[in-house]
């Protein structure tokens, strides 16, 4: 593959923001996986609870 | 009459038009102010790196000077005292020493002064060479901290929502706590790579492509390096945060790594979770027997038993998609129990039930074609998974191709396949599992694995290990 070194302080600048873009696309991306998880943990709560309120009706049978 | 058929007048018109563009102009102005201000500070900072280069430039041509000016003292005293025969005078020599060591060490010391100055103008040059790159990075830098200030506060709510949350057990609150730290982690190692990045760019180092669209690097499985690699995930998976997986993952990590303590510890404790508090008594008697636990495991399936078929008996006038699905879990507990004539009667119960209903989605003919299947009659069996793949849309096209496979459709489960590899491929962000069962299913492996690897290795960059790690574990499948 043919490659060159960037050494123009133009092109420079233009990967660095292309740097920067991706960084704060991947801080978006970890963003959205952690609010995934945190509805999960929320989902699982509720899941406890219907269980748990499942029970103790089948105990006061 | 609606607001629709008042007609506005012209002057009214005239009017609003009149204040949209007071307002155009406005934001125009502000916008034309903020960049003059920008473009003002910035040519301030450059004045301001220029100056201290004048003066720098100015100081460096004072001290040559200077050092000008001692070297011919240093010289001329020198001299002066090797005239008079000082440096041969044993009376005099230390004199004679000690001078020279002091103009010596004068010389030196506005020679140490210029180096100073020289290494300073050297950088102030370096920056105004490199101005606009130096202020790029100083934006984006900035941009980033907010983006990290930004997750960090987030991350806080996010804790104070779970404790809130009412119902959170404090095991609720450590797991959310375990999140956002590893989201802080992976956000924190986000940053540090661009960095790190930028850095190569500033030294010269990074180079580009010329032509890496028509020259594309082709992709090489090393099968061995890759199983290599999958193992390194699941043991540092073990060193650092098998309890972040869910039960399923966690157990099959322990039996991948053969650890058999951990192994039946783990099973024991879903089967106990699964037993008390989801009152899943067919899954609890799965894990009961998976560790070993006999007795226990036929408990839970008799007790899944008489709980399911006491629904069954309650809700014998509303038939739904839930009774279909009680039906296949008592079946199949029978199934495990050894009791294969009550299991195949429940599987016969199961489809008089689902042709009480008519399927509203792909759960009931799911449940059927197996119940078919269960009971012998293959060609049923296919229909309804022909029947079930017909159901899913665009975005499941790839579980529509693999009921088709079920139902012995190699045409149509193709069809499908590489329907949802085009689903996949126009997304923004392609679902790297769902693209590689596709390639899969269309025969070829070698492009799920690239898929794989390639998306773990963005995930490892950020230091996604959970990420990371469940790809691994479908790439081990593929291998």
């Amino acid at each position: 593959m043919v490659q060159k070194k960037i050494t123009s302080n133009k092109d420079k600048i233009g990967v660095i923001k292309g740097i920067y873009n991706q960084a704060l696309i991947d801080i978006d991306k970890i963003k959205k996986e952690r609010d995934k998880k945190i509805r999960t943990i929320l989902k699982d709560i509720d899941n406890k609870h219907i269980a748990k309120t499942r029970q103790d009706i089948k105990n006061l049978k | 009459m609606s607001q629709e058929d008042i007609k506005e007048s012209p002057l009214d018109k005239a009017k609003r038009l009149k204040a949209e563009k007071e307002l155009k102009d406005q934001a125009k102005a502000e916008d034309e102010t903020k960049k003059q201000a920008e473009v003002q500070a910035r040519t301030e900072k450059l004045g301001a790196l220029n100056n201290s280069k004048q003066d720098l430039e100015k100081q460096l041509e004072e001290i040559n000077l200077k050092i000008d000016v001692s070297r011919n003292e240093a010289h001329e005293t020198r001299d002066t005292m090797k005239d008079g025969g000082l440096d041969q005078d044993e009376e005099f020599k230390d004199e004679y020493n000690s001078t020279v060591s002091e103009v010596a060490g004068n010389l030196n010391e506005l020679r140490n002064e210029r180096n100073r100055v020289k290494a300073e103008l050297e950088q102030i040059n370096f920056n105004i060479e490199n101005f606009d790159v130096n202020e790029t990075i100083a934006e984006g830098k900035e941009i980033t901290q907010g983006a990290v200030e930004t997750v960090e506060r987030e991350n806080k709510e996010a804790i104070a929502q779970v404790e809130n949350y009412p119902g959170a057990e404090t095991g609720d609150i450590k797991i959310a706590e375990k999140i956002t730290a590893e989201t802080s982690k992976e956000v924190n190692q986000a940053v540090e790579n661009a960095d790190k990045e930028i850095k190569e760019v500033v030294d010269g180092d990074v180079v580009e492509n010329i032509s890496s669209k028509d020259e594309k690097k082709e992709f090489l499985i090393n099968v061995e390096e890759l199983k290599d690699r999958i193992q390194a995930s699941r043991e540092k998976m073990l060193a650092t945060g098998a309890h972040t997986l869910n039960t399923e993952e966690e157990i099959k990590l322990y039996s991948s790594l053969g650890k058999p303590e951990e192994l039946k510890k783990a099973q024991e404790q879903a089967a106990n979770y699964y037993e008390k508090q989801l009152s899943a008594y067919g899954w609890a008697g799965d894990k009961y027997r998976d560790s070993g636990d006999i007795k226990k495991a036929e408990e839970m399936y008799r007790k899944g038993i008489v709980e399911n078929e006491a629904k069954l008996k309650m809700d014998v006038n509303k038939v739904t998609f839930v009774t279909v699905n009680i039906c296949a879990r008592t079946a199949e507990m029978y199934e495990k129990l050894g009791d294969s004539e009550k299991s195949r009667e429940m599987y016969k119960n199961l489809i008089e039930t689902a042709e009480k209903i008519s399927p509203r989605d792909s759960q009931g003919y799911k449940e059927v074609a197996i119940a078919y299947e269960k009971l012998g009659d293959s060609e049923k069996s296919k229909e309804m998974w022909e029947k079930d793949a017909s159901m899913w849309g665009e975005s499941k096209a790839h579980q529509a191709a693999a009921s088709y496979e079920k139902a012995g459709n190699k045409e149509k489960a193709k069809e499908f396949y590489e329907k949802a590899i085009a689903y996949q491929e126009k997304r923004e962000e392609p679902d790297s599992e769902i693209l590689a069962e596709a390639y899969v299913g269309i025969g070829q492996k070698g492009k799920a694995i690239e898929i794989l690897n390639n998306t773990i290795k963005k995930l490892e960059k950020r230091g996604a290990t959970n990420g990371s790690f469940h790809l691994y574990e479908v790439m081990s499948k593929y291998l």
